[in-house]
């Protein structure tokens, strides 16, 4: 279904927030990072609870979401519930000078949930891109990753495939700042 | 992830909504599934827009968003911030042991707190974890100690380069 809100979510309105106090915005930081409250206005809501206004609240997350400082302002799934309970982390050992290109052409694909370039470990590791695939099944991965080969021209690029088995530990771990605790949950989802 | 808040907030009543373990998504929960891992609208009434783009009311959204939260379909409902930009260090970290080793070596990984989870994949390489902390130098001192008491080494590989983080899936 088309949503027509999606092109309106960040208005290049005028970034005006005027002159907010930084105990205001770590408090604001804060609340926000447990969830937008499920109710009408839910950054009315937040502006009562931080002594700001509803228009500086909408201005500081715009703000955040230009500088960004928020990686995604949207729902995040649980994979695992919706039926996809299989995934492959791809490795490739791309040569450094084709690894724009190629990064960019698997991203393009629509195939992986992400796409990141990490630092070889010598001879015995020699991969520097990795990505991720999730499906329904080791099939479905496998298909999926049989097209990405296709598509990128990739199939004589050393490659290797690790499904995962078992996980070991959920997220988890005290820390002083709770963006990091933020930030390991996007991870754990961005690597389960 | 819910605040208190949610928790408290029950569903409308006057509503028939199942409250049974397994929930069974309809239509309207797999479009809200669909579209809102995309974004969601900041203006006054965030709901209201979604009601009018999926032509639906504004309590329906709210309380199918409820339900989703409240039987796990839903782990985040808001902004997630990027922890490098605010100080914080993560790192992608591999072993690899024997395969009898590996339950209890995991077990000794686990007992970081800076370990934020750690996955067994079909490989040599067995162990994946990740290690979040609040400064980079801290990274290299867990995996110090995580060598010196299992005796295995640590691959660190750490992110260079962002293409693509999309983690939408199709409900």
């Amino acid at each position: 279904m088309q949503t027509s809100y999606i092109e309106n979510l960040n208005p290049t309105a005028p970034l005006n927030t005027g002159a907010i106090d930084p105990e205001s915005l770590a408090y604001l930081r804060a609340l926000i990072q447990e969830g937008l409250p499920l109710v009408e206005r839910p950054y009315l809501s937040l502006a009562q609870q931080t002594g700001l206004t509803e228009q500086q609240v909408l201005d500081q997350l715009d703000v955040w979401q230009t500088e960004k400082l928020i990686r995604r302002f949207g729902i995040v799934i649980n994979h695992h519930k919706i039926g996809y309970t299989s995934n492959a982390m791809v490795v490739w050992q791309i040569p450094p000078s084709d690894v724009d290109k190629v990064g960019k052409a698997i991203s393009a694909t629509g195939l992986v949930s992400l796409c990141y370039q990490r630092r070889a470990c010598g001879d015995f590791w020699p991969y520097n891109l990795y990505c991720m695939l999730h499906g329904k099944n080791r099939e479905e991965v496998l298909q999926r990753l049989q097209q990405l080969k296709q598509q990128c021209g990739l199939s004589d690029i050393p490659s290797r495939i690790l499904f995962s088995l078992k996980q070991f530990k959920q997220c988890g771990g005290k820390y002083t700042f709770a963006q990091i605790d933020r930030e390991k949950e996007a991870t754990c989802t961005l690597h389960s | 992830m819910h605040t208190a808040q949610l928790e408290e907030e029950s569903v409308k009543p006057g509503v028939v909504r199942s409250t049974q373990p397994e929930y069974e998504l309809e239509e309207l929960d797999r479009t809200l599934i669909n579209t809102l891992q995309y974004g969601l609208p900041i203006c006054d009434e965030p709901f209201a827009r979604i009601a009018r783009a999926l032509g639906t009311s504004e309590g329906v959204v709210l309380d199918r968003l409820k339900d989703l939260l409240n039987h796990g379909y839903l782990t985040r409902f808001g902004p997630l911030f990027h922890a490098e930009q605010l100080g914080g260090a993560l790192t992608l970290a591999a072993m690899r042991v024997p395969a009898d080793e590996v339950s209890r070596i995991a077990e000794m990984v686990n007992r970081h707190p800076e370990v934020a989870h750690n996955y067994e994949r079909d490989h040599d390489f067995n162990i994946w974890f990740v290690i979040a902390t609040e400064q980079e130098f801290q990274i290299q001192e867990v995996i110090e100690s995580i060598e010196s008491e299992t005796g295995y080494p640590v691959y660190n590989l750490p992110k260079q380069r962002e293409f693509y983080v999309g983690l939408h899936f199709k409900a």
